[in-house]
């Protein structure tokens, strides 16, 4: 053990290397081409973006290289025992039922995905507000909650939908019916795996319809195709990389997710890969690290697999068709289909939704689980008890201060990179750029097991602190902050900036006059995103967080081991309210600090040169 | 109601005595930029240097108006970039109003916002976080002027490119043609000797700019500032150009006043971006000390215009603009006399362009009638009207 923390030390110091190496080419390839007498080459700025950028490079590769390596090295020796232990798990069930869930959901995910998207963007049944929710709804009521929610709907005794639907056979005359749906089933796997891919395959293919040139269509339907015929022979071959792409987003995603397979597949007897590592790192004695890592790079191969094929396609633009100009089409009307598809839409978001908040609510409120709900009982007794219980307190308090933390240096760190990225040199930029974004396309369950296996032995002991939790969720939230950074860096970049320094103004001016005030609303609404998954993490909070340093997230892996639904009801709806509540705010935030992007609503007076 | 380009011409009829501070008058005309022998290469991705601007020397003197004029990718944009400092030359020397600002020998290199000139941008480049008020008063807050002297500027500004109704706006909640003012409000309130435009007409539609070319040599009349306008739109060189300077490849293809670069083209490349030009290619049969024989494809043409020396035998090509050619459907007895077939007559408004072709090749004229298609059509034009250049 020790002799593989010294190789990784040793290791450390090359990760920041190659990036000084690649830096001193890139400033010298630029000095061989121009003489820049009078450019300040190495600001303040450009100093600390880089220390910071390369810091936290390192605190994701370092874990890696430590993932790999522990898989050959075990007490400062080459072995192959952990990958022969990992080959004797029933690995082959393992990776079958995985693939099962994941791939079964993504087709289904796809198909509701898709029929949404182009419901609302292409056609005369289109709701925007719904298209602003739907891809936000993971966040609105995140996985480890919704998970929760499923159960209490869907179990084979207890399940709300379960009992009414009995009912009802019984009034139909059936006696003994059996249970609408089994939420510990495949089929109950798949189901909450399907609601949280759809947003996902939604938020990809949306946009690919919207840019859709609609001439396109228009031309299909003036040569006399009919609206089915458009659809299948136009539309869908023109979207079909963005439909790859939001079905490989999904595949990635969902391979390395930990939070509804510990939640249902525990109770589902179905294992999982990533449930399997948690379980073999966290519940098992003593921790079984060498299957663990064995397991992890199996998910890390697929998801690189998944990351690869799926930005081949996006840069690949085959079929890209998006018109030159913003046109926008009148939508397909769909007579009296129109009714009919908005219902379903709203249907759709009330099922997979507001059913499952309600009966978190229900259960956390009343503070039982019964098919014959006590009115009677409403109350927040349940909350008082959950907020003068010392441990799940500090929990609480955990959850919220880490992630107001790390929220805000997340946000901080990645407009810091992409302004850097954005101003440094083409291959060292790019370097940082993907080394910034590496957690999201290796999985960010290895990230953890690697910083398992780092810093919580020596010399780091870090194991059970607070800080060890700060930075995972840093490390792990950062990509996606980055990704938010450097779409607002890129909608101030160019000649915005460049006519504040054609004015006169000084670096620091041109900053804070004109590229952070554009950049707030993206970078607000980025906090307010990270914020909610920090909150909501069971990935790194289930490896890293104990009995010493709890987070709301391991509370409710260790409820819904217990089987206290009404406990983890409670801590599930504070998390969906709080998260709620906070994206909505953000999203308020962002629209009213970005005013002056909207066109002026049209005014009911008449200007006054025409009265 | 009183459009904004009638508040600008007015202003500039009744002569108001220069009451501004910022804006000097300057009787006497003085070198504001010069640029001598700038190059600036780039790097393609297989490793090759590309030259965008290669050794590029330009004076332009305060009220004077310079068009770069080019196609895309012909180092226009890029040289104006270098000028601003927005990107660094790899060699030559960039003088702005008597200090150099980039020199490659000297090793002088200053940065955008300490060079004194003001550029107007393709996209207006608006702060949208600024109302137009404070997007105009900028530049200003950035030189240490009292709030007071900036307010009053900034109206007066304003008022003058017909804005000062929106001023409390934001950018985006403006029209096109209004932005377009706001950006321009924003160039000229510091009055900067140099002012640089980079296609800033591109975005409006025909109308607006005609409306919007009259205004800005209006201002410029009233200013005097020294203009580096970059287009691709000759119309626009031509109307707003005191001199335009035609660019290809990165090299200077000709520095002239429109009507020289119109009827005195340098090159055939000249010749052939600014305005129509019907163009025969054939080789040279005789000389004479006025003029030469050509054989083209239509018959021999005689040119009194040839530019450089040529010996028989010498392939060439003859270039005349259709405004210069007459079409008659018999032999015009004429010197020159090309023998085509008609096709169709193309009705513009101002004119009437006949249209004849001859093995697929299409020639243009504007003087004559319309006659059947498919018949007989001769081409007059006068030998003082025929440019020769080498192939």
């Amino acid at each position: 053990m020790t002799s593989t923390i010294s190789l990784s030390e040793d290791k450390s110091p090359p990760a920041g290397g190659p990036e000084t190496i690649e830096e001193q080419a890139a400033f010298n390839s630029r000095g061989r081409m121009g003489r820049k007498p009078g450019r300040k080459k190495l600001s303040p700025f450009n100093i600390i973006s880089l220390v910071v950028a390369v810091g936290f490079i390192a605190l994701t590769v370092v874990p890696l290289c430590t993932v790999l390596m522990r898989l050959f090295i075990v007490n400062g020796q080459l072995t192959l025992a952990p990958l022969q232990e990992t080959l004797e798990q029933d690995i082959l069930k393992l990776v079958g039922s995985t693939l099962i869930v994941v791939l079964s959901s993504t087709v289904f995910a796809v198909l509701i995905g898709g029929a949404l998207a182009w419901l609302n963007e292409r056609t005369d049944a289109r709701m925007g507000l719904f298209s602003d929710l739907l891809p936000m709804i993971p966040f609105l009521l995140p996985p480890v909650a919704g998970s929760v929610g499923w159960i209490l709907l869907l179990a084979p005794t207890g399940g709300y939908i379960n009992g009414a639907w009995i009912k009802m056979m019984r009034f139909f005359g059936v006696p003994e019916a059996s249970p609408l749906m089994d939420i510990y089933s495949w089929g109950g796997l798949i189901l909450v795996f399907t609601v949280y891919g759809v947003a996902f395959t939604y938020m990809m293919i949306a946009p690919a319809l919207r840019v859709l040139d609609a001439n396109l269509e228009e031309q299909s339907r003036v040569t006399g195709a009919s609206t089915m015929r458009t659809l299948f022979k136009v539309t869908l071959p023109a979207i079909l990389p963005a439909v790859a792409a939001g079905a490989l987003l999904w595949v990635w995603v969902a391979f390395a997710t930990v939070d509804i397979p510990s939640m249902i597949g525990t109770g589902a007897d179905i294992s999982m890969l990533s449930q399997r590592i948690v379980n073999l790192l966290v519940f098992s004695y003593p921790p079984k690290q060498g299957v663990a890592v064995g397991l992890s790079l199996i998910i890390s191969i697929v998801v690189l697999g998944a990351w690869l094929l799926q930005s081949n396609i996006l840069r690949s633009n085959k079929f890209a068709t998006v018109g030159g100009k913003g046109s926008r089409s009148t939508p397909m009307r769909l007579g009296k289909w129109r009714g009919v598809a908005r219902g379903a839409m709203i249907a759709y978001v009330l099922v997979t939704t507001a059913l499952p908040s309600l009966a978190l609510l229900t259960v956390a409120l009343t503070g039982s689980w019964r098919q014959n709900i006590d009115w009677g009982s409403f109350g927040f007794q349940h909350f008082e008890k959950i907020f003068k219980d010392s441990y799940a307190m500090k929990g609480l308090a955990n959850s919220f201060t880490l992630g107001i933390v790390a929220a805000t240096i997340v946000v901080v760190v990645a407009a810091l990179v992409s302004l850097y990225v954005a101003r440094s040199g083409r291959v060292f930029g790019r370097l940082i750029d993907v080394g910034i974004k590496l957690p999201a396309t290796l999985g960010a369950l290895v990230i953890v097991v690697g910083m398992v296996l780092l810093f919580t032995g020596p010399p780091f002991y870090l194991s059970g602190t607070t800080f060890l939790l700060l930075i995972a969720y840093c490390a792990l939230c950062l990509p996606n902050a980055s990704i938010s950074a450097d779409a607002a860096v890129a909608g101030v970049g160019g000649e915005l900036t460049e006519s504040s320094r054609i004015s006169g103004a000084s670096e620091s001016k041109t900053f804070f006059k004109v590229i952070l005030p554009l950049m707030i609303p993206a970078l607000v609404g980025a906090w307010a995103l990270v914020f909610v998954r920090v909150l909501s993490d069971l990935t790194a909070s289930s490896l890293l967080a104990g009995a010493n340093n709890p987070v709301i997230g391991f509370q409710m892996l260790e409820l819904s081991r217990y089987g206290s639904y009404t406990d983890l009801s409670v801590l599930a709806s504070i998390l969906a309210v709080v998260s709620t509540v906070t994206v909505l705010a953000a999203v308020w935030f962002g629209r009213w600090s970005s005013r002056w992007t909207q066109a002026p609503k049209p005014s009911r007076r008449r200007p006054v040169n025409l009265r | 109601m009183s459009t904004p380009q009638m508040a600008v011409l007015k202003t500039k009829a009744e002569e108001v005595p220069t009451t501004t501070p910022t804006v000097q008058a300057s009787t006497e005309s003085r070198e504001v930029l010069t640029i001598t022998n700038v190059s600036k290469f780039f790097e393609r991705a297989n490793g090759t240097t590309v030259p965008a601007v290669d050794g590029v020397s330009l004076a332009v003197r305060s009220g004077e108006f310079l068009v770069l004029l080019g196609p895309s990718g012909c180092g226009k944009t890029t040289l104006l970039r270098c000028i601003a400092g927005l990107e660094q030359p790899d060699a030559g020397r960039i003088v702005i109003d008597g200090k150099t600002v980039y020199s490659s020998v000297e090793r002088i290199e200053l940065s955008a916002q300490q060079r004194t000139l003001s550029m107007v941008f393709q996209s207006y480049a608006l702060w949208p976080n600024m109302s137009v008020f404070d997007n105009i008063a900028y530049p200003l807050r950035n030189r240490k002027i009292r709030k007071a002297q900036i307010t009053d500027d900034v109206h007066r500004i304003a008022k003058l490119v017909g804005i000062d109704e929106v001023i409390g706006q934001f950018p985006n909640h403006i029209s096109g043609g209004q932005q377009q003012r706001v950006a321009l409000a924003r160039a000229l309130v510091s009055g900067d000797a140099l002012v640089l435009f980079d296609e800033p007409l591109s975005n409006v539609d025909a109308k607006v700019r005609k409306d919007l070319r009259i205004e800005l040599t209006a201002l410029q009349n009233r200013f005097g500032f020294a203009a580096v306008y970059v287009t691709h739109d000759q119309e626009d060189a031509m109307e707003l150009g005191t001199k335009i300077a035609v660019l290809e490849k990165g090299k200077v293809a000709q520095v002239a006043s429109p009507r020289e670069v119109y009827q005195n083209p340098a090159s055939r490349y000249v010749a052939t971006f600014i305005g129509s030009t019907n163009e025969l290619e054939g080789k040279v049969v005789s000389v004479d000390a006025t003029g030469l024989y050509i054989d083209t494809p239509l018959g021999v043409i005689r040119s009194e215009r040839p530019h450089g020396g040529f010996a028989p035998g010498d392939e060439v090509v003859a270039i005349f603009r259709p405004e210069h050619g007459y079409l008659t459907p018999a032999h015009p007895g004429t010197v020159n006399a090309l023998k085509a077939t008609f096709r169709m007559e193309l009705f513009s408004g101002s004119h009437a362009e006949q249209v004849v072709t001859h093995n697929h090749k299409v020639y243009r004229v504007w003087h004559g009638q319309e006659q059947e298609h498919g018949s007989e059509a001769w081409i007059g034009v006068a030998p003082e009207k025929v440019h020769v250049f080498e192939r």
